[in-house]
C-alpha cells in the first residue's frame, strides 16, 4: 500500500523543486504523513511543556540544512556522521545534547579542537536553525529508559502489565542506546521506552536480529507497530519523532540465542542499515577499531586477547613481530607477524570481547615456548622496559628472564639465568609446532620440538626464523 | 507552481506536529540537591582519550594520580590542577582495566588491575614507569569481563588489601543466581603482607567496587545490589568472615560445590556477617564506590571525620554516619550532593580540603551523561550548610543533630515522619522493601542548644528506618538540601 502512495504523490511535485532535494522528499512523505496527522496532534498535546527557543517548523530545518552545508560539512560530514568533528546524529553527546547546549557549542566553538566560534558569524536565528536541523537529523533514541523485570507468568502473558510491575533495575540508556546486554539474570522481561527520531525523507523500519518466534512487542505512540513480511521481526517506523517502546522476554527462548540483540533502523527493503537502536546494533554499524601499532616504538599491552590465555602480556616489536608472555605459565604463548593489535573490540561497553592481534599467527596457545619445568608452577616477578622489554620469573628456586628481540629473519628470545638453584635448574625448553618457520639456537640441541640445553647454561638465544 | 506550493505549505503544518517539541526530561524534573557553600568544579581530561577514571590518589604535594579503564596511569601535577590550566602527562600504559591506584610510601605506584596487583616504578627517573612488578596475582583471572580486582588499600602494619569481583555469563561456571565463580578466590578479599605473602582474607562479595581503610585502621568494603545482595551495603571486613554471596565459598576448604548447592539462604545467613548499613536502592545508590574519610580537619566544612561514598549510577555523593552499639558498627546513609557529569566511582580528599571525584560511564548506565571525567567538590570556607550532621540511636529512638540550631517553631509533630522495612536475603536479584510500615514518632524534643532533635519512637532490630525531616527549618530560615536519612538498626540499645 505504501508503494502506491509514493508513486501517486510523486506526480504532484514540480520538476523545478527537484533542485531542493529536501522538498522532493517532503512531497513523498507528506501524503504518508497526512494519515498520521490526528495521531500526532494527540501526541503533541500529551507532551510535557518544555522551555524551547527552537522552532520545529520544516522551513527552519531547511534553512538550517543550507547553513550546515555551507559551514559545517567539512568537519562534521555531509551525513553529519563526523570526520574531524564529532558525529552529530548518534546518541553520544560529549558536550551536551539539549538545544541550549548545542546552541552554546556552536556559538563558542572548541578552539583547541579546531572548531571556530560561530557567534558573530551567524545570527542567533541562524544558529537556532542549524540546531533545529541537527536535532531533526538525529537518528535513533533522543532519550531512552530501560526497565528489567523478573519473567513472571503474568508479565509474559500480558506485556501491558510492564507499566505496573516493579522493575529489578531501571535507568537511562547509556549513549541513548537500548542495551540488551544489561540484564544479568537468565530470565527476564526488558522494556525500553523513549522518544525516537527516524529519518523523515524516506520510509524506514526497525529491524531485530532475532528469530521470528521471539517474544517481542514493539509499540509506536502507544499502538502496536505494523510488522513487515520479513523473516526477522521488522516493523515500520513513523518518520520523524515518535514514542517507541520495545519489550522483550527471554522466557522460552533457545539457550543458544544471543540475547544481546542487534536492533537497527533500516531502509524499507533492509538493504541499508542506517543507525543503531540497540548498543550491539550501534557497535556493528560503527565497527570501531582502535589499532595500536608498534612500528616506531615497542609497545607492551595487557588485554584480553583472542586466542591467547588470560594473564598474557603482549609485546609489539618494531619489525612487525609481536609476542605474548603469560604471567601464570611463564611461557611465550603466541607470536604473530603484522601490525600489533586492535583493542577496539575490548575497550567499549563492558569489554567482553577480546582484542585482535593483526596479521598472521606464527603460533598461539596451546602451543608455546616454555621452560620445561617439573610440576611446581612458576611465579612471575616483574617486567621491565628500560631497554628491551624483559620478563623475570622464578621456577623451582631459580630466577630466569626472557626478552624478545627483533632479528633480521624473525624474532629472537634470549633466556638468561639470574640465579640458579642447581639441583632443579631447567634443562630443556619446549618449542611449539611451527609452519613456515624454523628454530635456531645459540647452544644446545633441538630434537622433537625440544631444545636440550647445555649443562650449567647461563643464557641461550632461541630464534624463530622465516628462512 | 501553485498546486505544489499549497501542498508543501500544508505539509509544513503536518511536519511541525510530527516533529513536536523536544522532550528532554522523560521522567520529569530531576531533583538536584547541593548543601550551601559547596560547588562542583570540572577539570578537563586529555583530549580524544578514553579517560574513565577508576583509580585515584593524591600525593602530599597535591599531585593527582589517576588510573584509567583503558589501562593507563596519568598525572595532573598540583600546579596544573586548576580548571583552565590542565596539563596531563602519562606515566604508564598497558594495564588491564585497573580499578584502583595507591601511591605507596616509597614513591612507587600500586595499581590493582584484573590479572594482578602491580607496582609501577620509574627506575631511571625519566617520568615514565619502566618496572612493572607483581605484588600479587595468586587468584585466578579467567578473562571474564566482570572479574575486576579492586584496591589496594594499606593498613598501619604495611599490609595491602584488595577484593575480587565475581564473574558473569559463563554457563559452565558455578552459579547460585546471576553471578558465578570459576574458582581462584573470586568474591574474596585478599591481604598481601609487607613481605609479599598472599592470604585469602574474607569471602562473600559480589561486585565490591569500593574498598577503603579508615583513619582508625579498619577495612570497609561496599558491595553492589544484585543476586544475594538485597540492596547495596557497607561492610566492616575482618579476617576469615563471610559476607553473604555464597559462590565464593567454593574456595573455602570447608565447602564444595555439591554441598553449597544443597544449602539454603537460611543456612548461609547463619554465619554471614550483617552489613554495617544498608544503602537503599536508587534513593541513595545503585553502585557505590570507595568509602573515603574527611581528614581535612575542617577545610571541607562541618563534616570532619565523616565517611563519604560516591555512587556511579546516580552520579552523586552520599555520607555514611556510623556508631558502635554493643561493640558493633551500625549507622545511617544520607545523600550529600548530585548532578555530577558522569559516574562517581572513585573519590579522594586532597590536602587542601577538596574532594576529588574520578568518573566513568561505560557498560553500565549513569545519570551523568558524560563518558568520563574528573570533578572536585569545594567548600567555600565560610558558609555553614544547614544539614543533618549526625544521627545516633538511643534507648528511646534517635537523636538527630544538625549543623545549625533549629527554629523551635518549625519542630511540629508533622515536621518529621518515619517508616521502616527490612530486606530479604536470597538468590534473587535485589529485594523489595519488605513489611514496609509507617512508624509513629511519639515525641520530639529539642536540646538546649536547639541543634539536637530527640525522637521518641518504637525501634526494632533488623529494620532500616527512614526518617524524613523535610518540615524543619533552621534559625536562619533555611531548609536542609537533603531531608531524608536511612538508619540500619542492626541492634537496639
Amino acid at each position: 500500500m505504501f508503494k502506491k502512495l509514493v508513486t501517486h504523490s510523486m506526480g504532484v511535485c514540480h520538476p523545478v523543486l527537484l533542485q531542493a532535494r529536501l522538498l522532493i522528499k517532503l512531497c513523498v512523505s507528506s501524503l504518508f504523513l497526512s494519515f498520521t496527522l490526528t495521531f500526532f496532534i494527540v501526541s503533541k498535546g500529551a507532551l510535557a511543556k518544555e522551555k524551547q527557543s527552537i522552532s520545529q517548523d520544516l522551513e527552519q530545518i531547511k534553512a538550517g540544512e543550507i547553513l550546515y552545508q555551507n559551514a559545517c560539512i567539512s568537519c562534521h560530514g555531509a551525513k553529519l556522521k563526523g570526520a574531524t568533528g564529532f558525529n552529530l546524529v548518534d546518541g553520544e553527546w560529549i558536550h551536551g545534547n539539549k538545544p541550549d547546549d548545542i546552541i552554546s557549542n556552536i556559538n563558542n566553538g572548541f578552539a583547541q579542537a579546531g572548531m571556530p566560534a560561530f557567534k558573530g558569524i551567524f545570527t542567533p536565528q541562524q544558529i537556532a536553525q542549524i540546531t533545529t536541523f541537527i536535532l531533526a537529523k538525529r537518528e535513533g533514541w533522543l532519550n531512552v529508559n530501560y526497565a528489567i523485570y523478573p519473567a513472571t507468568d503474568n508479565l509474559i502473558n500480558d506485556f501491558k502489565q510492564v507499566g505496573q510491575a516493579t522493575p529489578m533495575k531501571s535507568g537511562a540508556g547509556a549513549n541513548n542506546l537500548a542495551d540488551f546486554d544489561l540484564p544479568e539474570n537468565k530470565e527476564y522481561v526488558i522494556n525500553f521506552e523513549g522518544e525516537f527520531n527516524a529519518p523523515w525523507q524516506e520510509p524506514t523500519t526497525i529491524w531485530f536480529d532475532t528469530p521470528p518466534a521471539t517474544k517481542l512487542i514493539v509499540e509506536i505512540d502507544g499502538e502496536k507497530a505494523k510488522r513487515l513480511p520479513f523473516h526477522n521481526p521488522t516493523f515500520w517506523l513513523k518518520p520523524g519523532r515518535q514514542h517507541l517502546r520495545i519489550s522483550y522476554s527471554t522466557r522460552q527462548s533457545h539457550p543458544a540465542l544471543n540475547k544481546n540483540l542487534i536492533v537497527m533502523v533500516a531502509n524499507q527493503d533492509l538493504s541499508i542499515k542506517l543507525a543503531g537502536v540497540s548498543a550491539r546494533g550501534n557497535a556493528s554499524i560503527l565497527q570501531k577499531d582502535f589499532v595500536i601499532n608498534s612500528q616506531t616504538e615497542t609497545k607492551i599491552i595487557r588485554r584480553k586477547t583472542v586466542k591467547l590465555p588470560p594473564s598474557s602480556v603482549l609485546v609489539g616489536l618494531t619489525n612487525q613481530f609481536s609476542y605474548a608472555f603469560n604471567t601464570k605459565l611463564c611461557a611465550i604463548v603466541g607470536v604473530w607477524k603484522g601490525e600489533f593489535l586492535n583493542v577496539g573490540p575490548n575497550i567499549d561497553g563492558r569489554g567482553k570481547d577480546g582484542s585482535v592481534p593483526l596479521g598472521e599467527w606464527v603460533f598461539h596457545s596451546p602451543e608455546s615456548i616454555a621452560t620445561d619445568k617439573p610440576d611446581t608452577p612458576c611465579h612471575f616477578i616483574k617486567y621491565t622496559r628500560t631497554e628491551n622489554p624483559t620478563f623475570y620469573f622464578t621456577q623451582n628456586g631459580s630466577n630466569y628472564s626472557v626478552s624478545g628481540y627483533t632479528h633480521p629473519d624473525g624474532i629472537q628470545f634470549d633466556y638468561r639465568v639470574d640465579h640458579a638453584n642447581n639441583a632443579l635448574h631447567i634443562s630443556t625448553i619446549k618449542l611449539p609446532l611451527l609452519d613456515g618457520y624454523r628454530f635456531m639456537s645459540s647452544q644446545g640441541e633441538v630434537r622433537d620440538n625440544t631444545l636440550y640445553l647445555d649443562k650449567n647454561w647461563q643464557q641461550v638465544s632461541v630464534i624463530l626464523s622465516e628462512h | 507552481m501553485k498546486k505544489p506550493s499549497k501542498f508543501i505549505h500544508s505539509s509544513l503544518i503536518y511536519l511541525s506536529f510530527i516533529l513536536g517539541a523536544p522532550h528532554w526530561n522523560v521522567n520529569g524534573q530531576e531533583p538536584f540537591y547541593t548543601p550551601d557553600g559547596y560547588t562542583i568544579e570540572t577539570l578537563a581530561t586529555p583530549k580524544n582519550m578514553p579517560f574513565g577514571i577508576t583509580g585515584l590518589d593524591i600525593s602530599q604535594q597535591n599531585d593527582i594520580y589517576v588510573a584509567t579503564r583503558l589501562g593507563e596511569v596519568w598525572i595532573l601535577e598540583n600546579r596544573f590542577a586548576e580548571p583552565g590550566k590542565e596539563q596531563w602527562r602519562r606515566f604508564a600504559e598497558g594495564l588491564t582495566e585497573p580499578t584502583g591506584l595507591l601511591l605507596d610510601d616509597n614513591g612507587s605506584i600500586l595499581v590493582a588491575h584484573k590479572p594482578e596487583l602491580t607496582r609501577l616504578v620509574d627506575t631511571n627517573k625519566d617520568g615514565v614507569a619502566d618496572e612493572f612488578s607483581n605484588l600479587a596475582n595468586q587468584w585466578e583471572f579467567h578473562d571474564n569481563y566482570h572479574e575486576y580486582n579492586y584496591g589496594p588499600v594499606k593498613d598501619k602494619d604495611g599490609s595491602y588489601y584488595g577484593v575480587l569481583n565475581l564473574g558473569h555469563g559463563n554457563p559452565k561456571a558455578f552459579s547460585l543466581g546471576a553471578m558465578n565463580s570459576e574458582g581462584g578466590y573470586r568474591g574474596w578479599a585478599y591481604k598481601v603482607s609487607a613481605s609479599g605473602e598472599f592470604t585469602p582474607f574474607a569471602s562473600g562479595f559480589r561486585s565490591p567496587a569500593g574498598i577503603g581503610m579508615s583513619p582508625q585502621n579498619e577495612l570497609f568494603i561496599t558491595d553492589n545490589q544484585g543476586d544475594w545482595v538485597p540492596t547495596s551495603k557497607l561492610h566492616l571486613v575482618e579476617q576469615n568472615k563471610f559476607y553473604g554471596h555464597p559462590v565464593s565459598l567454593r574456595d573455602d576448604p570447608r565447602y564444595d560445590i555439591t554441598s553449597l548447592r544443597k544449602m539454603t539462604p537460611d543456612d548461609f545467613a547463619e554465619f554471614m556477617q550483617p552489613p554495617v548499613l544498608w544503602i537503599p536502592h536508587i534513593e541513595v545508590a545503585n553502585s557505590p564506590g570507595n568509602p573515603e574519610w574527611d581528614i581535612s580537619q575542617g577545610k571541607f566544612g562541618p563534616f570532619a571525620g565523616q565517611m563519604f561514598i560516591g555512587d556511579y549510577t546516580q552520579s552523586s555523593l552520599f555520607r555514611a554516619i556510623i556508631e558502635k552499639v554493643n561493640g558493633q558498627y551500625q549507622g545511617a546513609v544520607i545523600n550529600f550532593m548530585n548532578g555530577f557529569q558522569s559516574g562517581n566511582i572513585r573519590i579522594k580528599f586532597d590536602h587542601k580540603g577538596q574532594l576529588w571525584v574520578g568518573q566513568t560511564s561505560r557498560g553500565w548506565g549513569t545519570k551523568g551523561e558524560k563518558p568520563h571525567g574528573l570533578q572536585r567538590v569545594v567548600w567555600d570556607g565560610e558558609t555553614l550548610p544547614f544539614e543533618l550532621h549526625d544521627i545516633k540511636i538511643t534507648k528511646h529512638g534517635f537523636d538527630l543533630r544538625f549543623t545549625e540550631p533549629l527554629k523551635s517553631g518549625s519542630v511540629q509533630n508533622d515536621s518529621l515522619s518515619a517508616e521502616q522495612w527490612h530486606y530479604l536475603y536470597s538468590s534473587n536479584y535485589g529485594s523489595d522493601k519488605m513489611d514496609l510500615i509507617t512508624v509513629k514518632i511519639k515525641a520530639l524534643q529539642l536540646s538546649e542548644d536547639n541543634k539536637t532533635l530527640k525522637l521518641t519512637m518504637p525501634l526494632s532490630a533488623g529494620q532500616v528506618v527512614a526518617i524524613d525531616f523535610s518540615g524543619i527549618e533552621s534559625v536562619s530560615g533555611r531548609k536542609p538540601s537533603v531531608s531524608k536519612v536511612y538508619y540500619t538498626v542492626n541492634q537496639v540499645k
